[in-house]
């Protein structure tokens, strides 16, 4: 029985996995780096604790100083959220020598599914199928043009070590090679702290499907069905959705039991995701398993009326799951959107900075997982990512409205955002038809197809009349108030 | 009040005059019956002409205004005629040359050129990393490689000069 969890981690995710600690009376315990005294996530917990300053080097990503944190609280189990040490073998082994339940899969399976090469490995002899690529790291920039050359361009390389789009890079042709392989190792080195890096051949214009799975260890492993991640900058996600508008029930079912195949190759305990390339032909290949909840998870709660943190937190209790395959239903359609602190006509550049007000979306079919609030800082030592909106429709026409409604309503301000940019996905023609591809940002809104909002009257209305009452009636403040005053400072 | 909005080269004339109950404001000839309601610092609530806009009003900087609409936020430039003159006299100085500045605060990974190298307009200078992400910083122009202002592993503020550029060839 667990009852009080300390959660390794910051920004929406701690505060999620708090939220569902809380509808289950389960005690919350936070950490935090110096940078994030004052955050979310500290607040909402039960418990906080100081664990360092600010890189996440020395405070979210040391080992050391959690456990030391769960040993003061007295906390009993540990959730690693996404990144940081969610996917570290190393710390979930130690979490369990501490006498810590490790809300995630077991050690042997985040070992077996993080070195990707070695992952390649056990699927393709588990029958799941792979893309054609390098089964071992590339020793050398030789070895890697032989490879290409063997498989035939184009090729991705790719990061041993770790994913979410770093130290990840496209080549086309040979004279590509020299200069992807070195910017792709030393970006691997630099967030990994292993540079070594393999390749596949590249599938054109693919859809990036994952399938949701739970396993229990008790011998049950379901799959809960598909998201749909194909809008990517960067090779990160932006838009997710569930289901997938490509996936047929067939192919959902044969997905969902290859994943299940994959999940069981590797013992796999608890909640995970297998990544799928798909070819515009529909064939499907293994890309990797993440061993830890998803950032897009949410889209899956929405259409299967689960709780995939509480489900999680039940595993690791060691209960069963409580449902069986047959009994999952997908209802409706949800989309997912992650406001980036970022500048889309830049290069999606991050752009930290002080937040000065949050309007946040709501109503019918919404759903926001944020860490922002209408102060605070948007620090350079953390991912840019700040909140997620989640839509919920009847059908996905429905989601898309409901998405493009909540987008409208939800202004942060002080900070560049990348809102108008997902507002340009969600209400372009080819996303509304269902025309999905990892490529979909470069073909339809890249450098010269994305447009800045145009200059609209009432903007200029608004800066005029703000403009004259700060000049005009700026002496008559309300009453001195931080906030207020800092505004008042700003708007002189 | 008339201010003045600086939009594409251009300076277009604004004019807030208070009434009951809001302004008529004035942009660029084209006048506008205005209801307005402030309900929190930054944030209006605006009937012009009969239409309705919830509107967030931020300014960053003096004369700079972000303004979030349903649909986006727009950045406005808007002095009064004063700051316009001011701004005139301020600038005008600075040299020929063009440097590659760092777009946000964030840490030197790599440095691309050596001092005296020719570069050329789009050819990566130098790689910066800020939230985990590297970023390779471009020549904006054709040039010559004047000075380093940056070493590899160095932390660097953003806007900062990184790498000071001389114009290529005659008369630089």
């Amino acid at each position: 029985m667990i009852r009080k969890v300390l959660i390794a981690n910051r920004g929406e995710i701690a505060v999620r996995i708090i939220r569902a600690l809380r509808d289950m009376g389960i005690a919350s315990v936070a950490v935090f780096s110096e940078a994030d005294r004052k955050a979310r996530h500290v607040r909402l917990a039960d418990e906080a604790y100081p664990i360092g300053p600010a890189p996440s080097s020395q405070s979210y990503l040391r080992a050391e100083a959690i456990l030391e944190a769960a040993r003061r609280s007295g906390a009993d189990a540990v959730h690693p959220g996404y990144g940081f040490l969610s996917e570290n073998a190393d710390f979930a082994r130690r979490c369990g020598e501490a006498g810590l339940a490790f809300i995630g899969p077991p050690p042997a399976a985040i070992e077996a599914m993080g070195e990707k090469t070695r992952a390649r490995q056990i699927m393709a002899r588990a029958g799941v199928p792979v893309v054609p690529g390098t089964l071992e790291p590339l020793e050398d920039l030789p070895s890697a043009l032989r490879e290409a050359r063997r498989i035939g361009y184009p090729v991705m390389l790719k990061a041993a070590a770790g994913g979410g789009g770093k130290g990840m890079r496209l080549v086309q042709s040979e004279e590509e090679m020299e200069g992807a392989f070195r910017n792709a190792s030393s970006e691997a080195l630099q967030s990994f702290g292993d540079g070594s890096v393999y390749l596949e051949k590249a599938v054109l214009r693919p859809r990036h499907i994952e399938m949701q799975v739970l396993a229990d260890g008790k011998g049950n492993c379901l799959w809960l069905g598909e998201r749909e991640c194909s809008i990517q900058r960067r090779h990160q996600k932006i838009v997710e959705e569930a289901p997938s508008p490509f996936v047929t029930p067939d192919m959902r079912a044969r997905m969902g039991e290859i994943a299940v195949r994959a999940a069981r190759a590797v013992g796999y305990v608890n909640a995970g995701t297998v990544e799928f390339l798909v070819s515009p032909e529909g064939e499907f290949y293994f890309m990797e398993m993440n061993t830890r909840l998803q950032v897009e998870h949410p889209v899956t709660e929405m259409v299967t009326g689960l709780d995939l943190v509480k489900e999680q937190i039940r595993i690791a209790s060691g209960e069963p799951l409580r449902i069986r395959q047959e009994d999952l239903r997908l209802r409706g359609w949800a989309m997912e959107c992650r406001i980036y602190a970022e500048d889309p006509e830049n290069g999606f550049l991050p752009c930290p900075g002080p937040i000065v007000a949050v309007r946040l979306p709501e109503g019918p079919g919404v759903r926001v997982d944020s860490a922002v609030y209408g102060s605070g800082e948007v620090s350079i030592h953390y991912d840019p990512m700040i909140a997620k909106v989640i839509a919920w429709g009847e059908d996905r026409p429905a989601a898309a409205a409901v998405m493009n409604r909540a987008l409208q309503e939800f202004q942060i301000v002080g900070i560049r955002t990348n809102r108008h940019f997902l507002l340009q996905i969600v209400s372009h023609p080819e996303f509304l038809a269902g025309n999905l591809s990892t490529d979909f940002i470069p073909r339809f809104l890249g450098p010269g197809e994305y447009r800045r909002p145009e200059p609209h009257p009432v903007a200029d209305i608004a800066a005029a009349i703000a403009a004259y009452e700060s000049a005009v009636r700026g002496q008559a403040a309300p009453p001195a108030q931080r906030s207020v005053s800092a505004w008042r400072r700003a708007l002189r | 009040m008339r201010y003045v909005i600086l939009r594409d080269e251009r300076e277009i004339p604004v004019e807030v005059v208070p009434r009951e109950g809001g302004y008529r404001v004035t942009v660029d000839g084209v006048p506008h019956e205005v209801d307005s309601e402030f309900l929190l610092p930054g944030l209006y609530s605006l009937l012009v002409d009969g239409k309705s806009w919830e509107v967030n009003v931020y300014s960053p900087e003096p004369d700079v205004y972000h303004v979030h609409l349903y649909d986006g936020a727009r950045r406005v430039e808007l002095l009064s005629p004063i700051g316009l003159v001011l701004r005139a006299q301020s600038t005008g100085a600075g040299g020929r040359g063009s440097s590659v500045r760092a777009p946000m605060p964030g840490r030197v990974v790599k440095v691309l050129v050596e001092v005296g190298q020719e570069v050329r307009k789009g050819q990566g200078v130098i790689v910066v990393e800020a939230m985990k992400m590297q970023n390779e910083l471009q020549a904006l122009a054709d040039g010559v490689v004047r000075e380093l202002r940056a070493r590899e592993g160095e932390g660097v503020e953003g806007g900062a000069d990184l790498v000071v550029l001389d114009p290529l060839a005659e008369g630089g």
